[in-house]
């Protein structure tokens, strides 16, 4: 269901390389609160979204968030072309460097792989419309620690754009939620939604 | 607002052009995840109509002036223009 623009959802556009903060921002690449979660998460969840609404929203959303993953893989890639050894020692990229160089890998800051761990699909729309909300404020938290560690104004625009998105999902989720409970408001009993398994 | 003549008039500067579809693309993106939530709303549905008509018209001008944008915009002449440099990838630094 995918095809792609060669283009980017949002200029990555970085002048000066920076592997510390490279370190730091790949958090956003494979990290709990990280795009690759975010992306995973909501095209997993639609499956069973018995809303054609959420449905939508959620492999819409979800799309765009791979658009941001690339954003964020971009970042990480331009961070660290044209660096050598003593600035990979110096920066605290060493560790990291030891296994990836400076290839683009799914991992935290502090190196551990991605982890589905950091995600859920309960397959219950209420509650997987909550975990929505709360994985859009956890990555619009994390944005906020990267501009407080940013430096470099390249950088920081490509961040807060990524940083404007999730709050405008966390909007978007928000009626999704409404619009779910509106609709189980309308049926016999709160939460009595049967699903395939209870047939 | 966005519907000024600057969106209208033919474009020869490729970077100008890729600024508009970008911006026109993203504002499209925003809308259309509105609309899911927001199904019935004909203010919402009238801006995406006017959107996307512009969008598939810039489109159309940037490939035929640049080059393609998705793959199956490509011509049929070697060597295959997806992977020339002429259209670089666009997470590479700018030169």
């Amino acid at each position: 269901m995918w095809d792609y623009d060669k283009r980017l959802i949002y200029p990555v556009k970085i002048k000066n390389p920076n592997p510390q903060l490279a370190k730091y921002i790949i958090a956003q690449y494979g990290g709990p609160d990280g795009e690759l979660g975010a992306s995973l998460r909501y095209l997993s969840q639609r499956y069973t979204m018995p809303l054609a609404e959420i449905k939508g929203l959620l492999t819409d959303i979800g799309t765009e968030e791979l658009s941001h993953l690339e954003m964020v893989g971009a970042i990480v890639y331009q961070l660290t072309r044209d660096i050598n050894s003593e600035i990979v020692k110096k920066s605290g990229f060493g560790d990291y460097f030891i296994n990836h160089a400076t290839g683009v890998y799914p991992a935290n800051s502090n190196g551990s792989p991605f982890n589905a761990f950091s995600i859920a699909v309960s397959g219950d729309p209420i509650t997987d419309l909550n975990e929505d909300l709360a994985a859009e404020q956890k990555a619009r938290a994390t944005y906020d620690n990267i501009l407080r560690m940013s430096d470099d104004p390249d950088v920081s625009d490509a961040i807060k754009f990524l940083r404007a998105r999730e709050i405008v999902h966390y909007q978007r989720f928000g009626e999704a939620l409404r619009i779910m409970e509106e609709k189980l408001r309308n049926t016999k009993s709160f939460c009595d939604l049967k699903r395939d398994c209870d047939k | 607002m966005i519907f000024t003549v600057e969106y209208a008039t033919p474009c020869n500067d490729r970077k100008t052009l890729m600024k508009k579809i970008n911006e026109l693309a993203f504002a499209i993106i925003d809308l259309n995840q509105f609309l899911d939530t927001h199904p019935d709303c004909q203010e919402a549905l009238d801006l995406f109509k006017k959107c996307t008509f512009t969008l598939k018209a810039l489109r159309k001008e940037y490939i035929m002036k640049f080059g393609p944008i998705k793959s199956t915009d490509s011509k049929d002449t070697a060597p295959f223009e997806w992977v020339a440099p002429s259209t670089p990838w666009p997470w590479e630094k700018e030169v």
